[in-house]
This record gives C-alpha cells, sequence and structure tokens, in this order.
C-alpha cells in the first residue's frame, strides 16, 4: 500500500496512471504505459489498486428516491405568489425594448427642437425684455420646465415668480422666452418624455425582477 | 417524442414536456446528490431545487441538457449543505461517521447490492472527506461512469483539471482506506470476481 504514495525514478506520473485506468490517456501514451506496466512493479500495482478503488466505486449501490421530482403548477410559483418565469424571453424583453425606443425618439426630437432654439438664442441681443403679454404667456411654460407635474400651478402664483426673476436677471429672461417659443409643444414632449421612461421602468422591473429574485437563490 | 423534441416544447414553457425530462434524469440527479452529501434527505431536497431551478433557467442552457442539468445539482448540493450547515444538526460528516447518515436506506434492490454495509459505509465516509470538487470528480467518473469531457462541462474546468482532480481524490482515498487496515482490500474482492 505504501508503494502508492512512492514516486520512484522512472516511474510515470499518477495522473496519468489514474487517466490510464479511466481509458483516458490517449493511444499513444496509453500504448507506452501498457509496455511500462510489464516492467515496472511499482506503477503496475498503483494502476491495480486505482482500478480496484474504481471497481468499489462503482458497485455502490444505486438508491432510489422516495419521491418523484416532476414539478407542479403550484410549485413553479415562487413563495410570493409570483409566477416564476417560463422560458420565454422574447416576448418579455419586447416591452422594455418598445419603451426604449419610443424614450430615446422622444429625447432625440426634444434635444433636436432645443438646438434650434438655442441658434436663435445665441443670434438674439442680450437684455431681452418681456412683454406683459410674454409675461402671461410665460406663466404656463415655466412649471413645465421645471417638472412636468407642476403644469396645474395657479397662473397668479406662477406669473409673479416668472416677472420677479425677468426683472432680477435678464438671463432668466431668455429662457422664459424660450419657453414662450416652444409653448405646450414642448410641455406635451416632456410629459411624454416622462411617461415613456416611467413605461420603461416598469417593463424592466416586470421583466428582470423575477429573475433577479430567483438569481439570488 | 425524443429528449431535443421535449426540451424544445419545455423551451416554450410547456411543464409537461419539462415533467417528461425530469423522469429521464432524475435517478442520475438524485444519486450524485446523494453521493455528494451522503444522506437522502438532503439530497432529495437537492435535487428538488435543482431541477426547479433547471426549469427557471431554461432558458440559458447551451449545449448538452446532461451536464447542464448535473451541474445545477451539485451547485444545489453547495446551497443545500450551507442550509444545513447552519443548523445544529446539520452535520453530514458527523451523520457519516456515526453511520446514521442513511436513516431509512428503505430498499435498495438486494441485486444492486454489491457491498457489505460497513465497507460500503467506509467509502462513502471516505468520500465526504474529499474537498467538494475532488468529490465531485470522483463521483462521476467512477460512480457514474462519465468520460472526463463531460466532467470537465459539469464541473465547467478544463479536461487537464479533471484528470488532475481525479487523480488527487483517488491518491486521498487511498490514504483514507489505508488507515482503515485491509478494509479496501476486503471491499475489492467482490468487486474483481464480479467485474
Amino acid at each position: 500500500m505504501l508503494q502508492w504514495l512512492r514516486k520512484g525514478k522512472g516511474h510515470w506520473p499518477q495522473e496519468n496512471l489514474s487517466a490510464f485506468v479511466d481509458a483516458q490517456l490517449g493511444a499513444a501514451k496509453a500504448s507506452q504505459l501498457t509496455a511500462h506496466l510489464l516492467a515496472c512493479d511499482s506503477c503496475r500495482r498503483q494502476v491495480e489498486d486505482m482500478r480496484a478503488l474504481k471497481a468499489s466505486l462503482a458497485a455502490l449501490p444505486r438508491v432510489e428516491p422516495t419521491r418523484s421530482f416532476t414539478l407542479s403548477a403550484a410549485q413553479i410559483r415562487d413563495t410570493r405568489g409570483l409566477a416564476v418565469n417560463p422560458p420565454q424571453p422574447k416576448r418579455l424583453l419586447l416591452a422594455p425594448a418598445l419603451s426604449l425606443s419610443l424614450l430615446v425618439a422622444l429625447l432625440a426630437v426634444d434635444m433636436a427642437d432645443v438646438s434650434t432654439t438655442g441658434r436663435s438664442d445665441s443670434g438674439a441681443t442680450a437684455g431681452v425684455s418681456l412683454s406683459a403679454a410674454q409675461e402671461k404667456q410665460s406663466d404656463a411654460a415655466v412649471p413645465s420646465l421645471e417638472g412636468g407635474a407642476a403644469t396645474t400651478a395657479s397662473p397668479p402664483a406662477a406669473g409673479a415668480a416668472a416677472s420677479s426673476r425677468a426683472t432680477e436677471a435678464p438671463g432668466d429672461a431668455n429662457t422664459v422666452g424660450q419657453a414662450v417659443e416652444n409653448g405646450d409643444g414642448l410641455s406635451l414632449l416632456t410629459i411624454l418624455e416622462v411617461l415613456a421612461g416611467a413605461a420603461l421602468a416598469i417593463s424592466l422591473a416586470v421583466t428582470f425582477g423575477p429573475r433577479l429574485r430567483n438569481l439570488r437563490h | 417524442m425524443n429528449q431535443d423534441e421535449l426540451l424544445a416544447r419545455a423551451r416554450d414553457g410547456d411543464l409537461e414536456a419539462f415533467n417528461q425530462l425530469v423522469l429521464l434524469h432524475q435517478a442520475l440527479v438524485f444519486n450524485l446528490c446523494y453521493r455528494l452529501m451522503g444522506h437522502r434527505q438532503a439530497a432529495e431536497d437537492a435535487a428538488q431545487e435543482a431541477f426547479l431551478a433547471a426549469w427557471r433557467r431554461l432558458g440559458s442552457l447551451r449545449g448538452q441538457l446532461r451536464p447542464w442539468l448535473l451541474r445545477i445539482a451539485s451547485n444545489a448540493c453547495l446551497d443545500e449543505q450551507r442550509r444545513r450547515s447552519r443548523r445544529p444538526s446539520g452535520s453530514l460528516e458527523l451523520a457519516l461517521e456515526s453511520g446514521v447518515a442513511e436513516p431509512a436506506d428503505p430498499a435498495p434492490a438486494p441485486e444492486a447490492v454489491h457491498l457489505q454495509g460497513e465497507m460500503r459505509r467506509e467509502l462513502e465516509t471516505a468520500l465526504s472527506r474529499l474537498p467538494q470538487e475532488q468529490r465531485l470528480a470522483l463521483i462521476l467518473c467512477d460512480v457514474e461512469g462519465l468520460d472526463y469531457a463531460e466532467i470537465a462541462a459539469v464541473a465547467g474546468v478544463s479536461l487537464g483539471t479533471v484528470k488532475s482532480r481525479i487523480s488527487r481524490a483517488r491518491e486521498k482515498m487511498r490514504g483514507i482506506l489505508s488507515s482503515r487496515g485491509e478494509l479496501l482490500a476486503v471491499s475489492t474482492r467482490p468487486d474483481s470476481e464480479g467485474s
């Protein structure tokens, strides 16, 4: 038995002896080793021991499970009652892809619009003042620039804020004027962008949420 | 319906087709779990988790089903061992040592039993003392009869690594069993006759 651990000169590496036992050595090497084993008691003994161990392990009894592992519809639902995703990735990926495309398209339109407006602003002279009519028009536009959800702000309050900014900072007046030029079109675009963003977030959560949870398990 | 057709239908969400695949592979998966864990109940839990995980991840299957399933099963065993090791009564090695690892041992088919109970337990104990990756390689090779290429696919390693792991596992098994006197020599006698 101690021969197993002995590594004498001229003996084959144990890895090769082991692979030989499994018939995984390759024809040429196997042939050489077969010849070597005829002359080397140590290597032959190791091979015999490995074969004996392999036979012992192969003879371990097969064990029958006490139940079947087939899955029921209830089992493929997770503990939180959500259906575990059956393997249908294509359909599930459609919603996020559409939402993302819509958002990108809206942003592209928005940016093109802003850059056009930016060019007209750069050509304008400094110190633009607002007429009373322009001030009134800007009341609705200012909240929409600061956040689409604020479009219901009362016009008098917003108007006061806009007019105070217009008198304190001429730069702000330009911004307000820009909003006036874009008018309701920009507000609608912003709202659509927000909606597309929300749709993207929801579809991503629905699609990948269960998968991420499964990965954690 | 052959396995490829069943697999295609299962990929489309057909649970019945998937369950046909479960029936085809459950003996292999369960026996691997049992040999890795040495405990029937733990092995059944791991095998069930493995098939559930396989259903969930069927979309990610590339290549052959069998090594993929066995890989999931070996990972499920690791998870199950971690879960059980957190419990005081979960030491499988202690269970093997005390001879209660197979409490039910309900009825392995008599014709399949080639080793005496004590000898079998010694082999199982020796297996349980191998490092996990060596145990997996040796079980797949010597108990389940897989070739190196398929073992490499299950373990996610190279052929050279498989060769090395099996060799080291055998050396370690030999060391453990040789400390038990003539046990191995006795245990191998009937197998040599039988093979």
